[in-house]
């Protein structure tokens, strides 16, 4: 039998679900592997109320969030959190850096009370997470080797080594070097370092590395220019929850 | 007669979270409401305090469908913000990346999200295998916007290599000439998706109603414009959005309501189509005439089709601009222009594919100060729920299953983009 | 003696591809200089130094697959690539970037010979160029190299006043290469060389000793306190050999690659059981250290660095191997 798959969105911008829709040659395949049965984006038809794979777009931040992935995570066997604001609550964080009152009292007015808002957490936060596909967004490639490595029963083979080496690997000049701030030396890769390669700079968007140098990290921002609070604020973009942002 | 309760909690096939909710009593509607019942996110908070450089990174992530809309309205607020003039082949190309997000969007709405309905499959996947012909080609079209997205920004959720004053990144002439190319090669798809959606039975449908869309005098206004209305017959000034547009505390609503003069308008593809319609290219005008729509319809089931006769109008601009640049003398190394001054207030106003969109920001010292957003499906809410209160009395007595299609017809219509929209939260039409 | 006039350079370069041969020579990509296959000689840029990366990737590629599978009904049928390579011509490296390539044939020729490396070293004509500048990251001479050694070249040109080369033939292999191509090449007399002082900045050999003796010294802490742990040295290193094999499939069919792997990463060393035998970056550090000044010549003979002075140069702390050989306290204290 098919394994049945569920795509879910929490808060996010529903854009790696349309990263998975954009394996538009591969999408035909992998329909042919796996059932879908569930994917409200795309989709009407619920065919299962029970999932082999469930993949979860987005962060947790309102109280209905913690108890619709509590009941998700019952009905899962494989649960991945995917893209960034799941597997590491990306810029929804940026939130939490402010007194939630504030930030509903300045976006609503004086109905601010009528939206419910926790601080935002990633999945893992809330419930057991099985597998991660990082950024913001996903990459099809990351995306299919944890798919088809899921359907093989294998473990993925995802990238604990910073930005820098796929960088390197791209031929890029050092952003450093062009006089532009970056993470890469941080973050975990897998992207093919894609911003550098379009003349940007690393956001931190897939997530920090394994036991990141952040202290040396912030040191080399300092150190090209940047104040303590800016330096926390580059960090806060998308790794808000992580130690070093605190 | 059994007194109706339809409850489509969570709607398919939208982008965010929305439910329907038609109730009647003895023959009579008591309540016919879209909820939206997305995670508020706060940009606007978080924006807030941000460098001028990195703003268009978190506004981007308000939607991953239409990020390439979001980077360049919020370019357009800070460079207006902070005396940053485009040089001709950055605006070129802008607008260019412009109709390749047009098409990933309405290749994605209407093959995907609305032409199930008009051949009743409750998705795209059972078609794979019913119509792998039309699904192919619908995957092929979306390929061919991710293509154009890439060669010109590194992808299109998110864009990279847009950036204040430019591009981080200019493709270069090779692949300029060969993404048109690639564009070209896709022409008999473009015709056969006109002559698809010709083939579809739209329900009839009728309510006057206003149409508030960009509006240029030399072109088809996606980019760039006048904040215009069908209703005053005039354009206000990016600046003076607030003239036109208010967003308003309603008594018997929780939410904002965005209304231009009189309580609720269109935005989006029918918008602008009704609007705009003689600066189409004639390829477009064809399909329109193949497509049965003419201006002015009032016919808001007609929004996939408006969005086909915008699909080939893209198609054919996107080549011409590449065309445009090509002949130009274009420098792949150009440097984006830098900012003039580090204070000040800047209102970017784009058509995105469902509709106008606004930022507004005001900054100090390079820094966010106020940031405000207006979002096409948070203009388009009271509109969806006036359409929902005049149609569910007209189906009343149709079987329940009958009356859930159709008003999920009728809000999938305008290609809601409800993640975009949530700080326009809890929206409650009774 | 012959020359290659600076003038005839493309010609040579031209005349060289012209004959069938492959070619790598610097080119000059967004300010900075690259190693690369190149198609035409007009491309090529000589840098007064080396380039940014090294020349090990033509010999032990990036990633390279050891062999395809594909699943039929009862069998997977196996295909490995053949290991035959064309002849092709390094051309514009330095002396340091060829010494590497001797070290790095002592291990790939150890316990088990690695028949691609060896092959695309049989097919390899290394034509270095010695230096006539160096900056303030080079330590050639620090490890018992000079910017005019001839280790790992098979012809070495040696800059002259004039900006022509001295072309000096060290193997048969680059004998046979002068005799090729002598149209390009002229005879003069008097020709002196320019070649680059490099001062010497730490004594590698000598560290050995002191480094066996203090395997737990403070000095791996203090560097790696910067170390971002980012790998660009290893994978900028000349004599970095490193290498991961993982498997691509897609269900039916499949590859085994061969990847370039850093002892920088916290994974590079993790084991199933999730133990981490190097799980702090200090002990990274010394890792790299050690095993460049001390394992390496105890099995082989010879320091594993050439001096070429990228592992600080491209590093985004400024952090090179060079600092720590520096901080080894000399045999008298």
């Amino acid at each position: 039998m098919k394994p049945k798959v569920a795509f879910f969105s929490f808060t996010s911008c529903e854009g790696c679900q349309l990263m998975f829709l954009n394996l538009e040659d591969e999408l035909l395949n992998l329909l042919g592997a796996v059932e879908i049965v569930k994917f409200r984006e795309a989709m009407k038809e619920v065919t299962s109320d029970e999932y082999d794979v469930a993949f979860i777009e987005g962060s947790i931040t309102t109280h209905s969030d913690i108890e619709r992935i509590k009941s998700i995570r019952e009905k899962t066997k494989i649960l991945v959190a995917f893209g960034a604001c799941a597997t590491i609550g990306g810029i929804n964080a940026i939130k939490n850096f402010q007194p939630l009152e504030d930030v509903r009292k300045y976006v609503y007015g004086e109905r601010w009370d009528f939206y419910d808002t926790v601080p935002t957490m990633q999945v893992d936060q809330v419930v057991k997470v099985d597998a991660a596909i990082h950024g913001c967004p996903v990459s099809k490639k990351e995306m299919l080797e944890v798919i088809t490595s899921l359907l093989l029963g294998k473990t993925p083979n995802i990238p604990d080594y910073p930005v820098c080496v796929e960088c390197k690997l791209a031929e890029n000049v050092c952003v450093f070097d062009k006089g532009m701030m970056c993470l890469g030396p941080v973050t975990r890769a897998g992207c093919g370092a894609l911003c550098p390669s379009y003349g940007n700079k690393c956001i931190g968007c897939r997530g920090l590395i394994t036991d990141p140098n952040t202290n040396a990290q912030k040191d080399l921002l300092e150190e090209k220019g940047l104040s303590v609070a800016e330096v926390l604020k580059e960090f806060r973009m998308f790794d808000g929850l992580s130690e070093v942002s605190k | 007669m059994t007194d109706l309760n339809v409850n489509v909690h969570h709607l398919t096939r939208v982008e965010g979270h929305g439910n329907i909710v038609v109730n009647s009593k003895n023959g009579e509607i008591i309540d016919a409401r879209l909820e939206i019942v997305e995670s508020p996110r706060f940009f606007e908070a978080m924006l807030k305090g941000r460098r001028w450089q990195e703003v268009q990174l978190i506004t981007s992530r308000i939607c991953g469908i239409c990020a390439v809309g979001h980077t360049c309205t919020s370019l357009q607020s800070t460079e207006m913000a902070l005396g940053i003039s485009l040089s001709e082949q950055a605006h070129l190309l802008r607008k260019c990346i412009f109709f390749a997000e047009q098409l990933q969007s309405h290749i994605l709405h209407t093959y995907f999200l609305t032409a199930p309905d008009f051949v009743g499959a409750p998705s795209v996947i059972p078609l794979a295998t019913a119509a792998p012909e039309v699904v192919k080609r619908a995957l092929r079209l979306k390929k061919l916007a991710n293509t154009i997205c890439e060669t010109i920004a590194g992808r299109h959720v998110h864009p990279i290599a847009l950036v204040p004053g430019g591009f981080s990144r200019y493709p270069s002439v090779k692949e300029l000439k060969a993404l048109k190319e690639t564009i070209l090669s896709y022409s008999d798809d473009i015709d056969e998706t006109v002559k698809l959606f010709a083939t579809f039975k739209v329900p009839e449908y009728y309510r006057e109603t206003e149409f508030v869309s960009l509006k240029n005098p030399s072109e088809y206004a996606f980019y760039e414009g006048d904040i215009y209305s069908s209703d005053t017959k005039k354009g206000v000034k990016n600046l003076d959005y607030k003239t036109l547009i208010k967003e308003k505390m309603v008594d018997h609503s929780t939410s904002k309501h965005c209304t231009a003069t009189r309580d609720s308008y269109i935005a989006g593809a029918l918008a602008r189509f009704n609007n705009n319609y003689d600066q189409l290219h004639p390829r477009a005008k064809k399909a329109a005439e193949a497509l049965k729509i003419k201006p002015v319809s009032y016919n808001t089931f007609m929004f996939s089709h408006a969005q086909v006769v915008e699909t080939v109008h893209c198609f054919e601009e996107a080549v011409a601009y590449i065309d445009r640049i090509l002949e130009m003398d274009y420098d792949v190394n150009e440097q984006p222009a830098e900012p003039t001054r580090m204070s000040g207030r800047g209102v970017g106003a784009c058509e995105v594919p469902r509709g106008l969109l606004i930022h507004d920001y005001t900054y100090e010292n390079g820094f966010i100060k106020d940031a405000n957003l207006i979002i096409p499906t948070g203009m388009n809410l009271a509109n969806m729920d006036a359409d929902i209160r005049e149609l569910a009395p007209k189906i009343i007595k149709e079987p329940h299953d009958k009356i859930e299609l159709l008003m999920e017809m009728l809000i999938r219509a305008y290609d809601p983009c409800i993640s975009c929209s949530c700080h326009l939260l809890k929206v409650e039409f009774v | 003696m012959k020359v290659l006039e600076k003038s005839r350079m493309r010609d040579l370069l031209a005349a060289i591809m012209a004959a069938g041969s492959r070619l790598v020579a610097p080119v000059e990509r967004e300010g900075s200089h690259r190693f690369a296959w190149v198609d035409s000689a007009a491309e090529v840029r000589l840098p007064d130094i080396t380039c940014d990366n090294t020349i090990k990737e033509f010999f032990f590629p990036r990633a390279e697959r050891l062999l395809t599978y594909k699943r039929a009904a009862n069998r997977v049928d196996i295909t490995a690539p053949a290991v035959s390579e064309a002849p092709f011509v390094v051309f514009g490296c330095r002396p340091c970037d060829a010494a590497a390539l001797d070290i790095v044939d002592r291990v790939f020729n150890w316990d088990s010979p690695d028949k691609t490396w060896n092959a695309r070293r049989e097919a390899a004509t290394v034509v270095t160029i010695a230096c006539s500048r160096a900056d303030e990251y080079c330590f050639c001479t620090s490890v018992g190299l000079a910017p005019d050694s001839r280790t790992g070249s098979d012809v070495i040109l040696l800059p002259l006043e004039s900006g022509d080369f001295a072309v000096e033939t060290v193997t048969d292999k680059g004998r046979a290469f002068v005799e090729k191509y002598a149209a390009s090449l002229s005879d003069q007399k008097d020709t002196a060389a320019k070649i680059a002082s490099v001062p010497q900045k730490a004594d590698a050999t000598a560290a050995a000793k002191w480094l066996k003796a203090n395997f737990d010294s403070g000095l791996y802490a203090d560097a790696s306190e910067r170390c971002l742990g980012c790998g660009i040295c290893t994978y900028y290193c000349p004599t970095c050999h490193c290498f991961d094999i993982q498997d691509e499939a897609d269900g039916l069919s499949g590859a085994r690659l061969k990847a370039w792997d850093s002892c920088s990463f916290a994974l590079f060393t993790k084991h199933t059981s999730g133990h981490n035998p190097r799980a702090d970056r200090p002990s990274r550090w010394r890792q790299r250290i050690m095993h460049k000044f001390s394992y390496y010549p105890d099995l082989f003979g010879v320091i594993s660095c050439t001096g070429c002075g990228r592992c600080g140069r491209m590093c985004p702390v400024d952090l090179g191997v060079l600092e720590t050989l520096t901080a080894i306290p000399g045999e008298d204290t």
